[in-house]
């Protein structure tokens, strides 16, 4: 099933080489962009998107408060990390990402990713 | 009765008279001057012998601060290395994360390319398929199938990405490699002499290092008029120049979440240079200026910074450089700390040599 994935992302750079990456996975996930928090979510209230991968240190508003905001209107978009900082930990977040990935992230890895959560997401588990 | 002190007996009897029999209160007299005498003896010798002692100890005091003095030193220095060290741990996550970026991007562009390749490698081997079939009498394939291979191969989207993510990835490791040149050159350790140098130079350096940290809350003005060389310690010019800009982008973090404004402007006056780092930031209370340069004077919370900042800043510019250190303050709308250093004769006949 055709999944859409949201990065945000004020390194354009990142950007592009994520965009390049996810071309792969053409046939799976339909990639779109956003480069701050304020452009995110304006991105989610035009079309929602399953997934959303951000940057957390991102001038304005950071990733942690884009994720809150995310959290509390789109409870079931899924909710990944995708940051350069040194000292993080998930179990610090407090429930604001699912996924905790650090740059530099092996490509391997975030496709990996991306592939787990599209399968939860097909699969989801009966309540 | 007076033999105790023959000499004292000769005297009392030339002035009493030749008598034996003399006073008792005279006798009792003589012995208490012959008493004291003998107690002075004693104490003379007690105190003789105390002085050596007290001059042994004083010996060994003395060596005893000699030493302490030594490990002062030594403690200074490596307290001061310390606290070189603690302005670059303050960045070092922003360096990691400086670093971490391109390293991210470079990795996604450059496996994007190897996928791609292969994929358009793929389809030349087609071609070259088809062309060896075709000469050998097989029917060319049509149109659509040419597309539908190049489809497969993603060839439009190959070319046109292709170089861009080549360039994106020349672009992320000229930017760690400025990085890294950048961060090698601000530990620099200095020579015990001065030497002259190119204070724009430390300061761009400066500025590439502390980047990560100031560029999150402000945007970056560089005003950086031509200077004379002067003569300094550079390295320690440097920790002067990041504690101010470390203290900016706090002011500027601390005074909202609205972007500031860092300008670094520098310029040569008549025997002087002139560096100023102005701030948009929250200003220094009135209550406070008088301390900030005392040494643990600080407003900052744990982990943000121990007061040491500025007490260095000015020790260095001051009593290493024989320069200023001042700043100029409005309560709401920022702080500019202005650093001058002497040109001395010797940075003078530089520059004239650069006009001749």
């Amino acid at each position: 099933m055709m999944r859409q994935v949201l990065f945000v992302d004020d390194d354009r750079q990142i950007v592009g080489a994520l965009g390049n990456l996810l071309r792969r996975r053409r046939a799976n996930w339909h990639v779109r962009f956003a480069s701050s928090a304020t452009e995110a979510i304006e991105e989610l209230e035009k079309e929602l998107a399953d997934v959303i991968v951000t940057d957390l240190r991102m001038p304005e508003t950071d990733g942690q408060q884009l994720l809150r905001t995310v959290q509390l209107r789109w409870p079931n978009i899924v909710r990944v990390i995708l940051s350069g900082e040194i000292d993080l930990d998930i179990s610090s977040l407090g429930g604001q990402a699912h996924v905790l990935l650090t740059k530099p992230v092996d490509s391997q890895e975030l496709l990996t990713t991306l592939d787990r959560i599209g399968t939860a997401l097909d699969h989801p588990i009966a309540k | 009765m007076l033999n105790s002190h023959a000499l004292l007996a000769r005297q009392l009897r030339k002035v009493f008279g030749a008598t034996p029999t003399c006073d008792v209160a005279l006798m009792s007299l003589v012995q208490m001057v012959d008493a004291a005498y003998r107690q002075h003896d004693a104490d003379r010798q007690l105190l003789e012998r105390s002085l050596v002692v007290v001059s042994d100890e004083l010996t060994q005091r003395n060596r005893e601060l000699m030493k302490q003095l030594r490990e002062r030193k030594q403690m200074e220095t490596e307290l001061h290395h310390a606290l070189k060290l603690e302005a670059v741990g303050q960045l070092a996550s922003g360096i990691a994360h400086e670093i971490n970026t391109p390293v991210q991007y470079i990795g996604d562009s450059v496996g994007y390319v190897n996928e791609a390749f292969a994929e358009v490698k793929q389809l030349l081997f087609w071609y070259r398929e088809k062309l060896v079939a075709t000469s050998a009498g097989a029917a060319a394939p049509t149109a659509p199938e040419l597309l539908q291979a190049e489809e497969v191969a993603d060839l439009t989207y190959a070319i046109e990405q292709i170089p861009l993510a080549l360039e994106r990835t020349l672009e992320g490791v000229k930017h760690v490699a400025k990085l890294v040149r950048a961060m090698k050159e601000f530990a620099h350790p200095d020579r015990s002499a001065k030497v002259m140098s190119d204070v724009n130079a430390a300061m761009r350096t400066t500025l590439m290092v502390a980047g990560s940290e100031t560029r999150r809350v402000a945007d970056i003005v560089e005003d950086l008029h031509e200077l004379p060389l002067v003569p300094c310690h550079l390295g320690e010019l440097n920790q002067v120049f990041i504690n101010i800009l470390i203290n900016a982008a706090h002011a500027i973090a601390d005074a909202g979440p609205a972007r500031g404004c860092i300008t670094v402007s520098t310029r040569a006056l008549e025997d002087s240079i002139e560096i100023a780092i102005a701030d948009t930031g929250k200003g220094i209370p009135a209550a406070i200026r008088d301390r900030i340069f005392e040494p643990f004077f600080t407003t900052k919370e744990v982990g943000r910074g121990t007061g040491q900042g500025l007490a260095i800043a000015r020790t260095i510019v001051r009593d290493k450089h024989d320069g200023t250190l001042h700043f100029e303050t409005v309560d709401g709308a920022g702080t500019t700390f202005i650093i001058r250093l002497p040109r001395t004769v010797m940075s003078e006949n530089f520059a004239g040599e650069n006009a001749a």
